[in-house]
């Protein structure tokens, strides 16, 4: 009955079947799509302009610039540019671009064809120019002194003044380079037809719905693992967790927080930890009473209890913070953990100390969505319990803007989180230009000069040990005037199918995905 | 004996006839007694935080569980009719006496005039009512006056569309025709012939924009722009709360099935009143 | 007839004229423009003031007005401020779900309304009357934002009948032509895809059928309540007419009167108005398109959808005018 050869056969089979499974558990694996759940999905693609971070999405993970960001231990790698040199005194930057590159449409990447979609946006004779995209600005060209191809794979750019991020912003989504003749093509509906050189192409863009985006055979660092990434919008928190459990999306950053627990017991979803490359704040109007003084804003400081505000606002989320620029970032500087600390009794004290009748009156501005409402409540809670009397102003996003930008909010809360890895993103928030229109209304700091002569040292300085001084120094005016008051640096989750392996969650927390190096088990 | 009897099945004949009304009425009393004595009823601070029992499930100590934020959602749901009754309320009442104004004013007077009012309706119409409330509100900014006014301004043309075509049905009625030849005043006519035959529809279209405006509150508080944050509010709770609906289920639901309740006993009172106001819908018994 | 629908046509423009001008209007009182809503993702702040300039936000308003009229009345909606796409670009991707969207839900909304509002008089049972209205009133009281995702709770997360969201699967393949999928879908003859959209229409139209069900259950009781009881009911039935025949034929032609105008209104109303359901079930289409033009001050989006929401409002009003008179030909002599 029994027989040896059958037993033998069999365990064979099982020995194989088992060795194939380990190895799928271990090497990477080609195929299968992944469908990313997005807050939103635009109506282009033209990175001229900001199409929500369904849109950042869809061209980080379609894009390519001249170089990537690497979110984990800062600075550039090789993107469509293999090396480059930056001359000693940081104005000339030449690039050496790949070759044998194609764009998704099939044209070669050449240098030329690099240079053509760099200047897009200052050359209104370009058929794809549009008037009024903003986005460009943030590639610094009004400081380009002149942009050339020297020869087929080589460029250089000349800067007029020297710029340390000048490098990063081309990592940037609207550093991404276009395909001459998409832009011939499409002109000024190239945006709804975008051919890049990144890692996927567009296969079908149904505006407000989704992307279908296939690997790209041809990326010059291999092809990607999954044969397709699906970015899909999904505006409604309790939908996205809908779909997340249906299983019909693979990854998300946009479920509710306070699901979290619940996940990380469920059979099919994993939560993985963002870096702290979010930071969380609150900023004062410092052109405005009681918010001029500086006895009262360190009195928020101390007044804000942040362990519960990031245990019940976010759900544990967060970091302590300590100012405004990050732990990833260059010159980060931890002894500001010792002043963004909760400290009600000494918060009481600088009230007295100022003179002012409590409780005193304070506005407390914040966007209608996320966790900012439940944030807010308990911030005004905390701020209560040491002697204000706290306004909840609950404002839709574009409210809140143009309240913020006319100077008409007290204390607001937002986050900012910075597209590249530099701390000139979260610095050049204090810059003297546009202080007017922006959140703490700096111009009427006292320090308001010094911060800008050290935001435009920061940015003009090439070494990077000298400008870790610079930012740090910054810091700690930062934390002396307390423009802004820190909540903390969000480590947000990133809610993943089990099948979906080796994400990348550096960039990510900020916003950046990158799909590169991810695969499918199964 | 007789008598009695006669009482006794009279109360019984009324009984039958508008016994679900009076079942709406009398739950929507009490509804209205404990939101307005709701300090009475509620056993905590609906204010009150407790971070360290966020999300309780229901128990004998909290009888509804705990919120986000650890606050007792029984006291909150005894609170929170205020804020969203009254908006709700207020914002129909006023939409339903400007809108007779102008469903009167353009029903009866005809001509251009009318013309003029029932295209400048149209317009309010084809608004989305909802986005109009939106534009409202982000204007005036969240709370509840601004809440009521978004929503009592999108139910105006709703209101004066139907009176209008009450109206005109109305003026042609021989008892106004009748009156008129007499030399009967305008403004009699419309207060002893038109108003009172206007009733009956309006009552019931009152009471259904009830629910409607309680929708749009809960509608504008979903996308953020409802009342203030923190304040108890039914159509707040439930918006807020649909994101826990996985995860902590008890939140929206509770304030979800008052406002479900209210607007139910609301709406019974509202056609048993009709009833109980048109003679020949009285005739038919159901 | 054609008299009294062109006196209606001479109203359109005026009717829209005022619509776009109220918009624009309104837009410009609400705090916040295009700028500021983008200011904080550009760094360079000099750029925003050229942009700024571009779109001509640094001018009197009254110049701004006189400029937006000038290039509505040549037809050109421009661009949108925050994406650059054009106008019209987005119409033909944000209406056609929409539409289809209203209609199905109507159909859903009259066939379950007209049932259960006959029903609830026709089958002289107390029980089923007011399980019939309580229900309706549900219907009208239930917030959208929660029946859908009760919808999608039990019928996508634990039944797995339906998808949770979308006009669509992910990644499904179609040609688009019009963009109305009942007919590129068909035309293409592309049925697993058909079978797809059809399966994403679901919820979403049930969702909104079964709110806006409440009304025409009510609407189609009371009418029907008042016409058992008139003459000519009497009259049909002392002629020994079956009860079937009265109800269907003549009951329910008073009755259709008012249902036709609620759902014309209605179909007016979930055009721009679906914001919530299009949210909840991820459905690409005006409401969430305007709601997000809205939040962003993005004013070229929402002066442009609403022209196109009130202009297809308006349209079906007539329609409903000219089905009134089709149906009751007492209103022929067009004396209201």
């Amino acid at each position: 009955m029994f027989n040896l050869r059958t037993f033998s056969t069999i365990l064979i089979v099982i020995l194989f079947l088992v060795s194939l499974g380990t190895a799928t558990a271990q090497d990477p694996q080609y195929g299968g799509t992944l469908v990313f759940g997005a807050e939103s999905m635009g109506d282009s693609f033209d990175i001229g302009f900001w199409h929500g971070f369904g849109g950042v999405h869809v061209i980080d993970t379609i894009g390519e610039g001249l170089v990537r960001a690497d979110f984990e231990n800062g600075g550039a790698q090789p993107g469509l540019a293999e090396s480059w040199e930056i001359s000693d005194d940081g104005l000339v930057y030449t690039f050496h671009i790949r070759e044998g590159m194609t764009f998704h449409d099939g044209e070669p990447v050449t240098a030329d064809a690099i240079v053509r979609s760099m200047k897009r946006p200052i050359n209104p004779d370009d058929p794809s120019y549009i008037e009024g995209m903003y986005m460009y600005g943030n590639q610094g060209a009004s400081n380009w002194e002149s942009l050339e191809a020297v020869d087929e794979h080589t460029i250089v750019l000349t800067l007029m003044q020297p710029n340390a991020t000048q490098l990063l912003v081309f990592s940037r989504p609207d550093g991404v380079i276009i395909s001459p003749k998409a832009l011939d093509e499409y002109g000024t509906e190239v945006g709804l037809n975008v051919s890049a050189a990144g890692p996927f192409k567009i296969e079908r863009f149904v505006p407000g719905q989704e992307a279908v985006l296939a690997a790209n055979e041809d990326y010059w660092a291999g092809r990607p693992y999954v044969d397709r990434v699906v970015i899909r919008a999904y505006p409604d928190e309790a939908g996205i967790l809908a779909a997340l459990e249906a299983g019909e999306i693979d990854m998300t950053l946009y479920a509710p927080f306070t699901s979290v627990p619940r996940l990380q017991n469920s059979d099919n979803i994993r939560v993985e930890v963002g870096a702290p490359l979010v930071n969380l704040f609150a900023g004062a109007n410092v052109a405005m009473a009681p918010l001029d003084n500086l006895l009262v804003r360190s009195a928020i400081n101390y007044a804000l209890d942040r362990e519960v505000l990031i245990e019940a606002g976010l759900n544990g989320f967060a970091e302590m913070p300590a100012s405004l620029i990050g732990p990833l970032d260059l010159g980060f500087d931890e002894s500001g953990r010792e002043i963004s600390v909760y400290d009600p009794e000494r918060a009481r004290e600088l009230i007295a100390e100022s003179g002012l009748e409590t409780p005193i009156p304070l506005d407390l501005a914040y966007e209608n969505n996320r966790f900012w409402p439940q944030l807010a409540e308990l911030i005004a809670a905390d701020l209560e319990a040491v002697g204000f009397d706290v306004t909840l102003d609950r404002l839709d996003t574009g409210s809140f803007w143009g309240k913020v930008g006319d100077g008409q909010t007290q204390l607001s809360i937002n986050q900012r989180s910075t597209f590249v890895p530099d701390p000139h993103g979260k610095a050049i928030l204090m810059a003297r230009a546009g202080a007017e229109g922006s959140q703490t209304q700096h111009h009427a700091l006292q320090a308001a000069d010094e911060l800008d002569a050290l935001i435009t040292a920061g940015i003009s300085t090439a070494d990077p040990e000298e400008r870790a001084a610079i930012y740090q120094e910054f810091q700690a005016l930062m934390l002396e005037q307390l423009p802004y008051i820190y909540i903390g640096y969000l480590t947000p989750p990133i809610f993943v199918n089990k099948r979906v392996q080796n994400v990348e969650t550096f960039g990510t927390a900020g916003g950046r995905i990158n799909l590169r190096g991810v695969w499918l088990s199964e | 004996m007789r008598a009695d009897r006669t009482i006794g099945s009279r109360l019984g004949a009324y009984w039958r006839q508008y016994d679900i009304a009076l079942v709406g009425g009398a739950v929507f009393a009490f509804i209205l007694l404990v939101t307005i004595l709701a300090s009475a009823f509620a056993p905590y601070d609906p204010m009150a935080r407790n971070i360290k029992n966020r999300f309780a499930t229901p128990s004998t100590d909290y009888r509804f569980g705990t919120d986000q934020l650890g606050r007792d959602v029984l006291s909150r749901v005894i609170h929170g009719g205020r804020p969203i009754l009254a908006a709700s309320f207020t914002a129909v009442l006023s939409a339903l006496a400007v809108g007779t104004i102008i469903g009167v004013a353009g029903g009866y007077i005809g001509g251009w005039p009318d013309t003029a009012l029932m295209r400048l309706m149209d317009v309010m119409l084809s608004f989305p009512s909802i986005l109009l409330a939106i534009l409202i509100v982000a204007t005036l900014g969240v709370g509840l006056l601004n809440v009521t006014v978004a929503i009592g301004f999108a139910m105006v043309p709703v209101f004066a569309r139907l009176v209008r075509s009450i109206v005109i049905t109305l003026v042609y009625e021989e008892y106004v025709l009748a009156a008129r030849s007499l030399g009967a005043s305008d403004l009699h006519i419309i207060r002893k012939h038109i108003l009172p035959n206007m009733m009956p529809p309006i009552i019931v279209q009152a009471s259904a924009m009830l629910a409607v405006a309680i929708g749009v509150a809960s509608a504008l508080n979903f996308i953020g722009l409802g009342v203030e944050p923190g304040t108890p509010d039914w159509g707040m709770m439930v918006a807020e709360g649909q994101r826990l609906i996985f995860d902590a289920p008890h939140v929206p639901l509770f304030p979800g099935l008052a406002i479900t309740i209210t607007v139910l006993s609301v709406n019974y009172l509202g056609d048993g009143l009709r009833d109980h106001l048109d003679p020949r819908l009285r005739r038919q018994g159901i | 007839m054609i008299s009294y629908l062109l006196k209606r046509l001479i109203w359109l423009p005026i009717v829209l004229w005022a619509v776009s001008s109220l918009t624009f209007l309104a837009l410009r009182i609400v705090p916040g423009n295009p700028i500021q809503t983008v200011q904080n993702q550009v760094m360079d702040k000099s750029q925003l003031a050229q942009v700024e300039a571009v779109w001509g936000l640094n001018r009197p308003v009254s110049e701004q007005y006189l400029n937006f009229l000038s290039k509505l009345v040549r037809g050109d909606l421009g661009l949108a401020m925050s994406s650059g796409v054009p106008i019209r670009r987005m119409i033909f991707e944000r209406m056609p779900p929409t539409i289809e969207l209203a209609i199905v839900s109507l159909i859903i909304s009259t066939g379950i309304g007209v049932l259960s509002g006959v029903a609830s008089v026709a089958i002289r049972n107390r029980a089923i009357d007011y399980s019939v209205r309580t229900a309706s009133i549900l219907g009208l009281s239930l917030p959208l934002f929660w029946v859908g995702i009760m919808l999608i709770i039990v019928f996508s997360v634990n039944l797995r009948w339906t998808p949770t969201s979308g006009r669509i699967g992910a990644g499904v393949d179609y040609d688009v032509i019009t963009n109305f999928m009942f007919y590129d879908l068909i035309a293409t003859g592309n049925w697993a895809a058909f079978s797809s959209f059809l399966r994403h229409l679901v919820l979403p139209s049930v969702t909104i059928g079964l709110t806006s069900a409440g009304f025409v259950a009510r609407l189609t009781r009371s009418a029907m309540l008042e016409v058992m009881n008139s003459d000519y009911i009497r009259t049909a039935r002392a002629k020994g007419l079956y009860e079937r025949s009265v109800i269907w034929k003549h009951a329910m032609r008073n009755a259709m009167l008012p249902i036709i105008t609620l759902q014309g209104l209605q179909f007016g109303a979930i055009l721009g108005g679906a914001v919530i359901t299009e949210r909840v079930f991820s459905y690409p289409g005006m409401g969430t398109w305007l709601l997000d033009g809205i939040l962003e001050r993005d004013y070229s989006v929402v002066q442009g959808g609403i022209i196109f929401v009130a202009l297809a409002y308006v349209l079906m009003n007539m329609l409903v005018d000219i089905l009134y008179h089709v149906i009751d030909p007492r209103l022929r002599n067009p004396s209201n």
